[in-house]
């Protein structure tokens, strides 16, 4: 491998690892962002959107229970008739 | 784990010490495989029953007391009559009129002995199935989450959202619970659904019901409440759901309706 080709590959290799590490903190914070502790943030922006949105509106709600048009979250269990 | 007709999943602190009590559970309360339930329905009195048989039966006829009867657990031989007898995947419907569900009234127990009326089965169905789940919650440290079949049963210091899933295949809606102890239960009439029938009698006629509806839901704070208010729904006994609790209903169109204030509104 001449100096040039190697110059070229490392530049390559270099920009693919910086499109991974992106790539992988995006989806960390993205996990996060939807997962576990931020679900509340993330259900009172939804709640507030959703009001101008068709991506996932709110439905109905009683007294603290909102009910979406579509999953928006990581959900813990799954309800149908038995 | 399949347990109780259905997958079970338990998660929480101390949930693998469950399992073997939900053996037992179902072991006694099974109407499926021979039991003590299956001992008693068979002779119409057992004498020195499982303390667990006595205590499900007193919740299920509790149950019936305050639905006045519309939640019973005296419907198995209208059930047998609808065709589910060992198995629905086999189910057929018989001809003529089905026998009458006994009056709840006249069931007696005691840790002694438990009679029931002349011809009279149980199927303790939903209800000890809601019951179980709500027994087995209080073994449990700390947060947990247990899903028998859909019927779920949950405590968290979080927001929980839990699947709604929609008939007809439609799609899946979503509900979002603050953090606290909810019960979530959904009962089907296109689920456990034959030619001609379904798993679920109406006591006053003692065949499969008619409704408006063909999949209900309730939210609130107890499972067992939630589980038999679905049914209420299906009766369309509306004076009798308990308040506080969240109601949803899907019409024969797949369309989904909420219950606020008295009355069923398109959600």
């Amino acid at each position: 491998m001449s100096t040039t080709t190697k110059a070229k590959f490392n530049k390559q290799e270099s920009t693919l690892w910086l499109l991974t590490a992106c790539l992988g903190l995006g989806m960390g914070v993205g996990a996060q962002f939807v997962k576990g502790a931020s679900v509340s943030t993330v259900a009172q922006s939804i709640s507030q959107t959703s009001q101008t949105s068709n991506v996932s509106k709110v439905v109905a709600s009683s007294p603290n229970i909102s009910v979406f048009r579509q999953p928006v979250f990581r959900s813990v269990g799954r309800t149908r008739g038995s | 784990m399949f347990a109780l007709g259905t997958e079970v999943s338990i998660e929480g602190q101390g949930a693998e010490a469950l399992w073997s009590e939900l053996a037992e559970l179902e072991a006694t309360l099974t109407r499926f495989k021979p039991s003590a339930l299956t001992e008693l329905n068979a002779s119409g009195r057992l004498e020195h029953p499982p303390t667990v048989l006595v205590e499900a039966l007193t919740h299920a006829l509790k149950v019936a007391k305050e639905t006045n009867g519309l939640v019973t657990p005296l419907i198995l031989p209208a059930l047998k009559w609808a065709g589910y007898k060992d198995s629905f995947k086999s189910a057929q419907v018989t001809e003529g009129e089905p026998p009458a569900v006994a009056q709840w009234q006249a069931v007696r127990v005691s840790k002694d002995v438990i009679s029931l009326p002349q011809g009279a089965e149980l199927d303790l169905g939903g209800t000890a199935k809601t019951w179980i789940v709500e027994r087995l919650s209080q073994h449990l440290t700390g947060e947990f989450v247990i899903d028998a079949g859909g019927d779920i049963f949950l405590k968290r210091s979080e927001l929980s959202p839990i699947d709604l899933e929609q008939p007809f295949e439609k799609g899946t809606y979503q509900l979002l619970l603050p953090p606290g102890t909810f019960g979530i239960a959904s009962s089907s009439l296109l689920k456990r659904a034959w030619k001609g029938g379904h798993h679920l009698i109406d006591p006053r006629t003692a065949k499969p019901l008619s409704s408006r509806w063909v999949q209900t839901t309730a939210v609130g704070p107890s499972l067992c409440t939630a589980e038999v208010m679905t049914k209420l729904i299906f009766l369309e006994a509306y004076e009798r759901l308990e308040p506080g609790y969240l109601y949803l209903a899907f019409d024969q169109e797949g369309q989904l309706w909420r219950f606020e204030e008295g009355m069923w509104t398109v959600a």
